[in-house]
Parts: C-alpha cells; structure tokens; sequence
C-alpha cells in the first residue's frame, strides 16, 4: 500500500449534525404527504393519435368516391366563410373557445 | 442480517408505513453522511446533501428489484445526487494542475489545507468529475473494485482504468509532496 492509498483510507469519519434523522424524517413526511404529481395520460392521448391517424387515412382513401356535392357543399362553405369579417371570426372562434371552457369546468360541479 | 433489517423496513414504508423508513436512516445516516463529505469536503453541504439522498431513496424505494444488496442500491442512488449536486457547484480547487508547477509552492499550499493529508483529498476533489467519483467511491468502499464498480454504474474494468488515471493525474499534481517512487507515474 503506498502514501497515496494510505492517505486516501485513512479519511476520519464524521458525524451527522444533532436532529439530523429527525430533520430528514420531517422532510420525508413532508413527501409523503404530498399528493403525487399527475401523470400524463398515455393511454388516452395514443387512443386519441391512433383515432386521427385512422381518420386521416380514411380520408385520404375514401375522398375519392364521396359523391360530387358534397365536395360542391364544401366550395360554397368556403365561400361563404371568405365573405364574414376575419376580425369578427376570430372573436366568434374566441367565445367559442371560452364557453366550451366553461361548460366543462361547470361539468365538475355537476359530477363531483 | 442487516440488510435484512434493511428489507423489512423497505417492506413496511412500501406498504404504507412512513415511520418505518426512520430505521433506515439511523442506520444509514453516518455511511451517507461521510460519503458525502468525501465529495464535497464541508460537513454543513454533506449534512444537506445526505438528507437530498434520503429524499431521492425514499422517492426511489418502489423502484428497487433487489437484484442487488439494499446497502450497495442505496449508496448509487445517493452517490448519483452527490455526483450531480457537484455538477451544479463546481469544486473551487480547480487550478492546482497549473500551480503544481511552480517548485516550492507545494509547502504554501500544504498550509493553505492545513497539512499534507488535507492537500491529498482536496486535489482528489479538484480532479475531473469521472476519476473523482471513481477513486472517493473506491475508497469509500475500502479499496473493493466491485462495490465501487456497482455504486458507480460501470464494469469493474472501466473503474480499474479510472482509477489508473486518477492515480496518474494525483501523482502530477503532487509530485512535488511525494517522492516519485511512492505515487505511481503516468503510463
């Protein structure tokens, strides 16, 4: 064994500052109290990607035979929506937002 | 024996016993305590960094498979905080390499640590991150590759190199404490 290893084994132990294990177990209640974080819900949000991967194929295989009004329907929608003002379209889309937000917030007085 | 004691108290916080998790950390508070000296060399950081570690296990304790002893599972959880709480305070002994350089300053900075021993471990502190992990957890484990090994994460051949290195880089540095017959040379 030479100088080095000597030095190195020879560390003189220290001991834990007084209240130490109470401090910690104060913390680990403190832990343990705490609700565990959400998880992010896998399960759903893949269901939910698997949905719209199978909707958007559907889509892409079955658009060419939907019969020719309904691709006319879609035209004249789109004109009819050139013609409202963007400005008042993105208020309309705004309140949209805010009131389906609200109707489910109010939902879990209604469940819960 | 007691790392059955160990098990059964893990039993018991697993099941809902929080209390139960006190047994743990009288019996482990000296061992994470110095360990964490060990890395930092300050007994207020080593006092908060070991209750971090009791944190992170208690965390940790429904992923522990007893593949390996509760004791060595333990210290690579705690020598993983250490590591990175590290990381986030760098060690302030960072330029000795470049001060070991000038001859007759060795004794200057034997009474800046206080004596030759301290000099030593402050070096270790001040060398790069993978070989001060490697030589503080392998003489933390009283010289034995395979816990060391095991509380760092890596094969025992990647240690032994570390070490190797480690020991080199020391031997540089303080080249001017010891004789060169004593401290192995860089190969």
């Amino acid at each position: 064994m030479d100088e080095l290893d000597r030095i190195l084994s020879e560390e003189h132990a220290i001991a834990p500052p007084a209240g130490f294990s109470r401090r910690v177990m104060a913390a680990v209640h403190r832990e343990a109290s705490t609700p565990a974080p959400i998880p992010f819900p896998w399960r759903y949000a893949v269901a939910t990607f698997a949905a719209m991967a199978v909707a958007l194929v559907a889509c892409l295989f079955l658009s060419p035979l939907l019969p020719t009004w309904t691709l006319d329907g879609g035209a004249a929608l789109q004109r009819a929506l050139s013609r409202i003002d963007p400005n008042l379209l993105a208020v309309c889309s705004t309140v949209a937002f805010a009131a389906v937000a609200l109707l489910r917030y109010s939902l879990r007085f209604v469940f819960f | 024996m007691a790392d059955d004691e160990d098990l059964d108290a893990v039993r018991a916080v697993l099941t809902g016993d929080v209390s139960a998790f006190q047994r743990i950390v009288e019996r482990w508070q000296g061992p994470l305590v110095n360990l964490a000296y060990r890395f930092c060399r300050d007994r207020g950081q080593a006092a908060d960094m070991a209750q971090e570690a009791f944190l992170r296990i208690f965390r940790a304790l429904p992923s522990f498979r007893a593949k390996s002893s509760f004791s060595t599972w333990m210290i690579s959880v705690a020598a993983n905080v250490y590591r990175s709480q590290l990381r986030r305070n760098l060690p302030e002994l960072t330029g000795l390499e470049a001060l070991a350089d000038f001859p007759g300053l060795s004794e200057a900075l034997v009474e800046t640590a206080g004596s030759r021993e301290e000099l030593v471990r402050r070096t270790v502190q001040a060398l790069p991150a993978k070989y001060r992990d490697a030589v503080v957890l392998f003489y933390f484990h009283e010289m034995n590759v395979n816990r060391a090994s095991e509380s760092l994460g890596v094969p025992p051949g990647t240690l032994k190199a570390r070490l190797h290195r480690a020991r080199a880089l020391l031997a540089r540095r303080l080249r001017h404490l010891f004789n060169s017959d004593t401290v192995p040379t860089e190969a």
